[in-house]
């Protein structure tokens, strides 16, 4: 306990040393403003990754590849070519030159200035005002798991300790966005993540062993979860399975692709001084997402190794967590790891959820601050004000998201940090990636078509989301209460049990909002856009689409 | 391979350490491509902006 405590105290008080230091120059030179951008790379993509990376991430995605396996490694893959390659190298140069030339400060910002629509922007404003809170609740849930666990105390407690050192770090300066604070907890992360593979597969024997192990367990998997499809942590679940979908569409698909149109991600891309320097950090961010998820989903998936094989448990995971998905990560480190570490771990998860919720809540208050109330009421008497309620209601909001989501969905939705990320992620590459693609690359795409495609992606998600997508619509009863059943895709079967309506593979009420949100937005935004008037070659020009 | 049967799950390992590898590669071979800074106008406007942004904050 007194390694616990000092090495805590240690890092709270190196990020408040740090956030000293960047307070006192922001407030000493005025250059700061420009050579203070001019940012190490490596201080860039630590930044990036630690805001990416959060504690949904490594105990939420963890957890979730302690259920359906190693097959979750595919969204480790999309993470680094996706969220990093791609992310950086297609989207972050246009995106930091269009943002400068349009003076875009928030992501709705740029929307809204590129295609000339104050509705584009106060519409994404709160989109992200009211579907971030349910991300931020997860991130903070994941930490509070962990707590939880090391310390032996019930969930809200550890949730309530949890979160009021967020809100202390967020009020006394971490929406700052000290870059070097961010890179500081991205650094904690990969020493933690580092160890905790090392020791992991030092305790199995070495890597093709402790393979070899997860494999040889496959009939234990498919003893508990081989009706849902499952076939052992080293085998992807059965093509068109319950857990396929689940896997595919939701967890690898929903989050590998909603992260090109996650609003708090994009702003840092116009942080940035110059396109080589966001070359330069393309190394340290891909390198950074492997240590990060890629450890997180074997270590995940070793776990049943570790539980099965201890007579404590002789169980798997699942089991040996009690049934709870986002306990499986914080029991494994706190019983299979040295005392030393499972300290350095917890300052490693305070990091991952400090430096994300800080970014979210700073997307969150400028989108209600400078997006909606500055764009709805022109003569704005009191911004900061405005900004700084919204960001203690979405505080609230997200606080008590993470405090009754266990209780929710705890019988029905397994991985609940894991799924909570995914409807976040999903909704926002719903509503936002045509128009971002568009605003980046397109001079034929118009304000009607990226209104249409918003509106619609959005719509579609959360239609899917209450009536067809079961996981959720089961919990959210509005289904129930309207139309009697938990999901509209479901009928009841001989056994008296709700299942899915099938065509071929597809299992309907498993299918992810994403799928059909997200090809339904691009097809409206094409097809409006290529019924409504173009922009003049003159606006197109100001707005710095073309030379 | 590495203890691994299905090959959808071992691409999936080899494929994350290759795109990485593919990541520091790329970094390695465009650190000294051109330098294509704002004009430092554009930038200064920017960033005061910012600034102004995050006290409001």
């Amino acid at each position: 306990m007194l390694i616990l405590i000092i090495t805590v105290f240690l890092y709270l008080a190196v990020i408040g040393y740090l956030g000293y230091l960047g307070y006192k120059r922001t407030t000493t030179t005025q250059d700061y403003l420009v050579a203070g951008r001019k940012m190490h790379p490596v201080v860039m993509a630590l930044s990036y990754g630690s805001t990416f990376i959060s504690t949904s991430a490594i105990v939420g995605f963890g957890g979730a590849a302690a259920l359906f396996g190693m097959g979750v490694l595919w969204l480790t893959a999309l993470n680094v070519a996706v969220g990093i390659f791609i992310a950086f190298v297609v989207f972050g140069g246009r995106t930091r030159r269009l943002g400068h030339h349009l003076n875009a400060h928030t992501f709705p910002e740029l929307l809204g200035k590129r295609f000339d629509s104050k509705f584009i922007q106060i519409f994404s404003g709160l989109v992200i005002f009211f579907g971030m809170p349910l991300y931020a609740g997860v991130v903070l849930m994941g930490a509070a798991k962990f707590v939880e666990a090391k310390l032996a105390i019930p969930y809200d407690p550890a949730l309530l300790l949890y979160g009021i050192i967020v809100f202390l770090y967020v009020v006394m300066g971490g929406l700052k966005g000290v870059m070097y604070t961010d890179a500081f907890q991205g650094a904690i992360m990969l020493i933690g993540m580092t160890i905790l593979i090392v020791f992991t597969y030092g305790m199995l024997g070495g890597v093709t062993s402790a393979h070899e192990q997860l494999t040889a367990l496959a009939p234990e998997a498919v003893k508990v979860f081989g009706p849902a499809g499952h076939q052992g942590w080293t085998a992807m679940p059965a093509t068109g399975s319950q857990f396929w979908w689940i896997l595919v569409s939701t967890i690898i698909m929903g989050v590998g692709i909603g992260v090109l149109a996650q609003p708090q991600l994009i702003v840092r891309f116009m942080t940035v001084k110059s396109q080589r320097e966001i070359y330069r950090a393309v190394p340290v961010g891909g390198v950074f997402i492997l240590m990060m998820t890629g450890v997180a989903f074997v270590v995940g998936a070793l776990s049943n190794v570790y539980f099965f094989n201890n007579p404590e448990y002789h169980a798997i995971s699942f089991i040996a967590a009690g049934k709870e998905v986002d306990k499986i990560i914080p029991l494994y480190v706190t019983q299979a790891m040295p005392e030393w570490f499972s300290a350095i771990f917890m300052v490693s998860l305070l990091a991952a959820a400090m430096s994300t919720t800080s970014s979210q809540f700073h997307a969150m208050g400028a989108a209600i601050g400078r997006d909606v109330y500055e764009q709805i009421f022109t003569n704005v008497k009191n911004p900061i004000l405005v900004s700084r309620i919204g960001i203690f209601i979405t505080y609230v909001v997200s606080m008590l998201i993470a405090w009754v989501l266990p209780t929710i969905f705890g019988a029905t939705m397994a991985a609940i940090i894991a799924s909570g990320t995914a409807i976040f992620f999903g909704l926002c590459a719903s509503t936002f990636l045509p128009a971002y693609v568009g605003a980046l690359y397109s001079k034929r795409i118009t304000r009607g078509g990226v209104i249409a495609g918003m509106l619609s992606g959005f719509c579609v998600s959360a239609f899917w989301l209450f009536f067809i997508h079961a996981k959720e619509s089961a919990a959210l009863n509005v289904c129930q209460a309207l139309f009697n059943k938990p999901s509209l895709a479901q009928f009841l079967n001989d056994a008296g049990k709700w299942v899915s309506y099938k065509s071929g593979f597809i299992l309907w009420s498993d299918v992810d909002p994403l799928f059909v949100a997200l090809p339904i937005s691009i097809i409206v935004t094409l097809i409006i856009s290529t019924v409504t008037k173009p922009y003049s070659d003159d606006f197109l020009k100001k707005a710095g689409v073309i030379q | 391979m590495l203890g691994i049967p299905d090959p959808m799950i071992w691409s999936a390992y080899l494929l994350c350490i290759i795109f990485s590898i593919v990541c520091v590669i790329f970094g390695i071979l465009k650190w000294n491509s051109t330098d294509d800074s704002i004009n430092e106008v554009e930038d200064r406007q920017w960033a005061e902006a910012e600034d102004k942004m995050e006290e409001n904050l």
